[in-house]
């Protein structure tokens, strides 16, 4: 783990973690928006079951984003320790 | 000066699809055919036609005595239960490029295992072997990932070569299909997964999916860790195919060019760009390749790093 | 025109109005990034991390308007 961000491949390595997780809460919200409007046509209750997926979806990528910085800024104060 | 240039339109585009056909190959030629019928309102759809997977493979010097056939007609199978096992274009490059690294690399292996230093051929295929360990397998996954080497050095060549060989005439990116991509991405997912359970155990690799949080939560964090599994080999399937369909399609549409304005002047112009894009392809066939296996080492390094971090959010 | 037709339009303006958007604010924030970290270059590693936080929540927000603009034109 020598001077790590020199070069490129060490920089797309340490920012390989972050790739996807802008991408996570967009799709988190696509997914309960399509859950939601499959159980609106199976139980009759258009729209209200798509907005509470949408609702939960958002939430839930958001939650799940914060999760995942915490740990990750975490894991890194800890390398950063070790390092030194 | 011009007034070799200012014919009639008509004559400057045979002119121009007769030296097209002699010096390209037979995509340029369907192009200046289709100008010829006049019209170039579909150009682009009929650009698209020479990347888009087909069932004729273009030989040099063949024509098919059937006009309504381009090429050599490659194998056509019934439907097996809905899904089509005709073999096609990229099929065959696919073929071929795997038969290129079974006979080209065990011919270096025997080559190199009898001399010690290796020399030429041996030598350059030697080097990438030794970049991949080094610079891809060994900073991303430690020691630990060398048992994964012969994947990523097959994922490696075999995605090299299948670039490459869009690059000679009458040749085909296999690459640039979004099914293959796909495929190899389908591959590298159940490599990720599988190298994070054999590190992590199968009770940590569970645990890890449902994210830690309070039981009330797993109905909405379990359904979004997973949907997270599938983004990053989904992202490389996008990526390699979106960068080889990209090149081709410029350098296409820049010889392209010379039909849209029906005048030979455009041709130095286009044909210089699109030999500078043909080179800027050279690089980007090398490029996808090493990215292809940077990422997929490195999503699976960073599974198997989980355990000795602790897995503790 | 055909109303089938405004919704392929809206479908197209709303995907490049957003990623203007998402450009002006990861340009903003790379640049900021840029100049903190040439001011204090022992802070880069820090600096850095805050800025993809950043940059993926804009992202995220991008993802989002692209979706809705996808359902759109597949409507």
């Amino acid at each position: 783990m020598k001077n790590e961000e020199n070069n490129a491949a060490g920089m797309i390595r340490s920012v390989a973690p972050y790739l996807t997780l802008g991408i996570q809460i967009a799709a988190a919200v696509v997914l309960f928006l399509f859950v939601g409007k499959y159980a609106d046509d199976v139980l009759g209750t258009k729209p209200w079951l798509m907005v509470a997926g949408i609702v939960v979806g958002f939430a839930g990528g958001m939650i799940h984003f914060f999760r995942e910085v915490v740990a990750l800024s975490n894991k890194e104060e800890h390398e950063r320790i070790t390092k030194n | 000066m011009f007034s070799w240039i200012l014919l009639s339109d008509k004559k400057v585009h045979q002119a121009v699809a007769d030296t097209v056909h002699a010096v390209t190959d037979s995509s340029a030629h369907a192009v200046a055919e289709h100008g010829a019928h006049g019209g170039d309102e579909n150009l682009f759809t009929q650009l698209l036609h020479h990347i888009y997977d087909s069932k004729y493979l273009e030989i040099p010097f063949y024509h098919n005595p059937d006009p309504n056939k381009h090429g050599f007609e490659l194998m056509q199978f019934e439907k097996w239960y809905g899904i089509d096992f005709s073999i096609t274009k990229h099929v065959f490059f696919m073929w071929l490029a795997s038969a290129v690294l079974i006979l080209v690399l065990s011919w270096v292996a025997r080559k190199n295992l009898k001399n010690r230093v290796p020399k030429g051929f041996g030598n350059l295929v030697e080097v990438f072997v030794v970049f991949v360990r080094d610079e891809i397998v060994l900073p991303n996954m430690g020691k630990g990932g060398l048992k994964y080497l012969p994947y990523l050095l097959t994922n490696f060549f075999f995605i090299l070569v299948m670039n490459l060989l869009g690059l000679i005439p009458y040749g085909a990116s296999a690459t640039g299909n979004v099914s293959v991509t796909a495929g190899l991405a389908i591959i590298a997912f159940i490599m990720i997964q599988l190298s994070a359970i054999r590190a992590q155990g199968f009770g940590h690799y569970l645990a890890h999916l449902t994210g830690g949080v309070h039981w009330a939560l797993w109905p909405i964090m379990i359904p979004i860790e997973v949907l997270g599994l599938f983004t990053k080999p989904f992202a490389l399937c996008i990526r390699l195919f979106a960068n080889m369909t990209g090149g081709h399609i410029v350098i296409l549409a820049l010889i392209g060019l010379i039909f849209v304005f029906k005048s030979l002047a455009v041709a130095p112009v286009s044909v210089t760009f699109a030999l500078g894009i043909y080179m800027l392809e050279l690089f980007v066939a090398f490029l996808q390749a090493y990215i292809f296996t940077m990422l997929t080492s490195l999503f699976m390094g960073l599974g198997m790093q989980m355990e000795s971090h602790g897995h503790r959010h | 025109m055909e109303s089938l037709g405004l919704g392929y339009l809206a479908a197209g303006i709303g995907a490049g109005v957003s990623i203007i958007g998402a450009g002006l604010g990861i340009g903003k924030l790379a640049a900021a990034a840029m100049e903190a970290s040439g001011r204090q270059p022992e802070a880069a590693g820090q600096v850095r991390t805050s800025m993809l936080i950043a940059a993926a929540l804009i992202e995220g927000a991008t993802f989002f308007a692209l979706a809705i603009c996808i359902i759109l034109a597949t409507k």
